[in-house]
């Protein structure tokens, strides 16, 4: 953890060249292998198609027409949720159809999953309970909504309110029948058994920038500082933290460099076992930090009353928001909860605005961290989704206006971009 | 074929995004905030630009960045067009006249007309603080050199320049007035008024664009279709006057 | 000590002055006298913040902590300072714009002030006016002055270089304007990049100035203006003296029946 960044980068740079040589050695073997099974599944997915092109055929006119502008039609998550359903059924079409011998360890986690009772979560096996499609028609699930858990740990857990709060689970996923709180369960046990590995993940997918980026958006938010005498006492409240990886830097950063002794951190998490991951990481703080920290289960989008209006000084999310089902409610939600003059302050993946790295993000994005995924923690789908859910995120102007519309006031040109926009910070204050 | 059409949505799909991703940065560049300082008798009401002067002028709507941009670019590009068409003249009346006489009046008719639109563009590029563009020498240059040598190939060649050059700025100005008028409309709509500033404005631009492209007509009168080659010179020359435009229009 | 590193930080200044001059040709567009005045740089938020923040620039500097005060000041929290992306660079940007935007009113006090003195004088030079319009903006720093070696500082930090640049552009394209300067000719550029030139190095000097009132910044800042205006005015004789004389030659060999 300590020398967390340079370890990554080594290990990620080692990876890479082992990668490398293992292409060269065995490359052709691989794409072809890759090969045949890319063309087997497109294959199969247009035998299924045309079946049942016909009685589809009117919905699917309706969808491409609300595909145009997903984000910007109220009901596009909604019809979103609609298709990923639809595909999952396809999914399960196709598996009777496929034929590569690729596919026989992928096609046995596939055949025990419409079992609804009995579970076993094999480290491969988590990602496909709760993101949707198989690796043969991940194309098609390119515009599933953001409730796909993407591999960061502190981010993973939102994703699942809209479930619960707005009760289309019957309608989402390949699970039909399974009840929500089975299923939260199920997510939450796989959560906890992965959570670690999803760190290294990480910082294999990120060259370990993305603990510089967080280590930036805590001393840019400078939390602690106060100029009065003895230090003003602050709340910050940090949403989809449940492994702590914001919280704990802000506490180091308000305690012991900025001297506020007065600082309270809440972590909100709407996972009991990211939660749970964070208290146990906890254990390692001094005690004082221990002591300035609590811990909450809680929905992002309706926070219990144990957070009361206008309490919170400083409302901070990382890599979470964009798993929100519903991000406006969200940032109304924060509004509810800040004080007059608080701030918002989101750290989040966002577009790429130089073309050159643009490219070089997306041909990295796109097709290296799929395969990580792959090769690493042995599942690519949760990965594609990743990248996915990156790529459907609003860029930073519109992010930013629904910053704006949510009734906070922002500085300047409102976000700050990290990495050639790779990722970018939002802050926002609640006026007074 | 429904996959077809499912390719089809998946890769406009894909496509989208990155298409998304190139117009928005270049659409918003937010890091350079436009200040145009306020004029005196605004800034001396209040030291606050965003407030005071907006009461005393609510029926007139802000300029956006856009529009201010696109105003600085036409002003800009108008005069360095302007600065170039008088220095062809320039440099063309001395051979012509020279070898044809009777083609004085009309080379003096066509000078001051341009010299008198390029001190109309000078006066308002000062008036409105748009920046000059940064190839005035450059264009110079070039607008001297290409007088001259048309002139040097002869009479022809000279008209099918005048001709070439007309008729690319005549479609210039076209442009633009066709955008003022759809800026105009679009803040009819919104219920503002437009200004006499840019009434003003229109009518120049419209009177310019008339005397160009009577110099146009003079052009062809005088035998500019006579050129050898003809499409070959008057071709490079409106690729020449495009790119300078394109140029212009930026730096 | 102070002066070396003060140089240095000229240094810097005066090797991305060509990319001032690019870079000003984004923010100088078209004015308007018929339509208001788009928003200004700070929203009103941020001026509350500032301009509390700005009153404690004497005694605290241009840090954060000052910038902490002035957003209690406000009646904002300590953290409510994150709404200023730029951290004290926005106070320190807050200073040139507001000391910019005060030069507009106060231009005609500043001419008038000349001819007061001998009634009936004829009207201020341009390089006259530039010259007190330069100076008027030089006082503004009084009160910060033993701050702003700070602030050049922080300006000179690579991510701020390029917005300090700009308000230097900002700066020098509307002292020329104020000054009445109507040039649209390649020498827009020129006089605008000399004035940055001079007014930048002044400031400078004014950080190490102790005199009363500032004389010796005015002195100094007197002898750059006429340096520039010297070299000036010795750039346009060559140029009028080489077109001439080619002007000349393409004459004399007309003369001889050369059809050029």
């Amino acid at each position: 953890m300590a020398t967390g960044p340079n370890v990554a980068i080594g290990l990620t740079v080692i990876f890479l060249v082992a990668l490398c040589c293992c292409v060269a050695y065995k490359g052709k073997v691989w794409v072809k292998q890759f090969a045949v099974m890319m063309f087997e599944s497109k294959k199969a997915q247009q035998q299924v198609n045309q079946r049942r092109a016909r009685r589809e055929e009117r919905e699917l006119a309706e969808e491409e027409e609300s595909d145009l502008s997903p984000s910007s039609n109220p009901r596009g998550g909604h019809i979103h949720k609609l298709r990923s359903s639809k595909t999952n059924i396809k999914t399960m079409a196709v598996h009777p159809a496929g034929t590569g011998a690729m596919r026989a360890a992928v096609r046995t986690i596939i055949s025990s999953r419409p079992g609804t009772t009995t579970t076993p979560h094999s480290f491969i096996s988590r990602p496909r309970h709760v993101t949707t499609p198989t690796t043969k028609i991940k194309t098609f699930c390119t515009t599933t909504p953001a409730r796909a858990p993407i591999p960061t740990s502190s981010t993973s857990s939102p994703a699942q309110p809209s479930d619960s709060s707005n009760g289309r689970t019957t309608h989402f996923g390949f699970q039909d029948g399974l009840s929500e709180t089975e299923k939260t369960e199920r997510v939450a046990g796989v959560f906890h058994s992965v959570a670690e590995s999803y760190d290294r993940m990480n910082d294999l997918m990120s060259f370990g920038v993305h603990r510089i980026w967080k280590d930036h958006f805590v001393t840019s938010l400078n939390p602690g500082l106060s100029s009065a005498t003895p230090p003003t006492p602050q709340r910050i409240l940090d949403i989809a933290g449940g492994t702590g990886d914001i919280a704990f830097r802000m506490l180091h950063h308000a305690h012991v460099l900025n001297h506020n002794p007065n600082v309270h951190v809440t972590i909100s998490d709407i996972n009991a076992s990211m939660l749970a991951v964070g208290k146990s990481r906890s254990q390692s703080l001094p005690a004082s930090q221990q002591a300035a920290l609590s811990f909450l289960k809680a929905d992002a989008t309706s926070l219990p009353p144990q957070i009361p209006s206008a309490s919170i000084d400083l409302y901070t999310v990382a890599f979470g928001i964009r798993n929100f089902a519903n991000i406006p409610l969200a940032l109304r939600e924060a509004h509810r909860v800040l004080k007059p003059g608080g701030v918002f302050a989101c750290l989040e993946f966002s577009k790429v605005n130089n073309f050159v790295l643009d490219a070089a993000y997306k041909r990295w994005s796109f097709g290296a961290i799929p395969l990580i995924g792959q090769l690493v923690a042995g599942d690519r789908d949760s990965y594609q989704y990743l990248v996915e859910s990156i790529e459907r995120f609003p860029s930073q102007e519109r992010f930013r206006r629904m910053i704006e519309d949510a009734g906070f006031v922002v500085g300047g040109r409102g976000y700050e971009d990290l990495t050639g926009g790779v990722a970018a910070i939002h802050k926002g204050m609640k006026p007074l | 074929m429904s996959s077809f059409r499912i390719l089809a949505r998946v890769m406009r799909r894909n496509v989208q995004l990155p298409v998304h991703d190139f117009l928005v940065p270049a659409f918003f560049q937010p890091s350079q905030r436009c200040m145009s300082s306020t004029p005196k008798h605004n800034a001396a009401t209040s030291p606050d630009p965003s407030s005071a002067p907006s009461v005393a002028k609510s029926k007139r709507k802000p300029l956006t960045k856009e529009q201010r941009e696109y105003l600085s670019s036409a002003l800009r590009v108008n005069q360095a067009g302007e600065l170039a068409a008088t220095l062809i003249y320039t440099a063309q009346t001395p051979l012509l006249v020279n070898a044809h006489p009777h083609l004085r009046p009309l080379m003096c008719h066509m000078y001051e007309q341009e010299a008198g639109h390029l001190k109309t563009f000078n006066s308002l590029i000062a008036k409105h603080r748009v920046r000059p563009t940064a190839f005035y020498p450059v264009w110079s240059v070039m607008a001297t050199g290409l007088g001259w040598s048309t002139a040097l190939l002869g009479r022809e060649a000279a008209m099918a320049c005048t001709e070439a050059v007309e008729t690319e700025i005549g479609e210039h100005y076209n442009n633009q007035i066709r955008a003022l008028l759809e800026m105009f409309e679009q803040w009819e709509t919104e219920g503002y008024e437009v200004g006499a500033e840019f009434r003003e404005l229109i009518s120049t631009l419209r009177r310019i664009r008339d005397e160009e492209l009577e110099h146009l007509d003079h052009a062809v009168e005088h035998d500019a279709k006579k050129a050898e080659p003809h499409w070959l010179l008057t071709n490079f020359i409106r690729a020449g006057c495009r790119g300078a435009i394109w140029a212009s229009e930026r730096v | 000590m102070a002066p070396s590193r003060a140089f240095t930080r000229l240094a810097a200044l005066q090797r991305a002055r060509p990319a001032a001059c690019r870079s000003s040709a984004v923010p100088r567009a078209y004015h308007s006298y018929d339509h208001p005045p788009p928003p200004g740089s700070f929203n009103t938020a941020e001026q509350a913040i500032l301009s509390a923040a700005y009153r404690h620039v004497p005694e605290h500097g241009f840090t954060q902590h000052t910038l902490s005060l002035g957003a209690r000041e406000a009646g904002y929290l300590d953290i409510s300072t994150n709404l200023l992306p730029e951290g004290p660079f926005s106070l320190i940007r807050y200073h040139l714009v507001t000391q910019r935007e005060a030069l507009a009113p106060r231009s005609e006090t500043v001419f008038g002030g000349g001819s007061e003195k001998n009634p009936g004088h004829p009207p201020l030079q341009v390089s006259d006016k530039v010259e007190r319009l330069a100076w008027e903006r030089l006082q503004g720093n009084k009160d910060v002055n033993h701050r702003w070696q700070e602030a050049l500082a922080v300006m000179a930090q690579p991510t701020h270089v390029p917005a300090s640049l700009r308000e230097l552009a900002l700066l020098a394209d509307e002292i020329i304007y104020l000054a009445g300067d109507a040039s649209v000719d390649p020498s827009w550029y020129a006089k605008r990049g000399a004035l940055s030139t001079v007014y930048a190095s002044s400031e400078l000097f004014m950080t190490n100035d102790r005199s009363p009132g500032f004389g010796e910044t005015r002195q100094f800042l007197r002898r750059r203006l006429d340096e520039s205006a010297r070299v000036g005015s010795a750039i346009g004789n060559v140029a009028q003296w080489v077109g001439f004389t080619a002007s000349a030659g393409v004459n004399v060999l007309r003369s001889t029946g050369v059809r050029i």
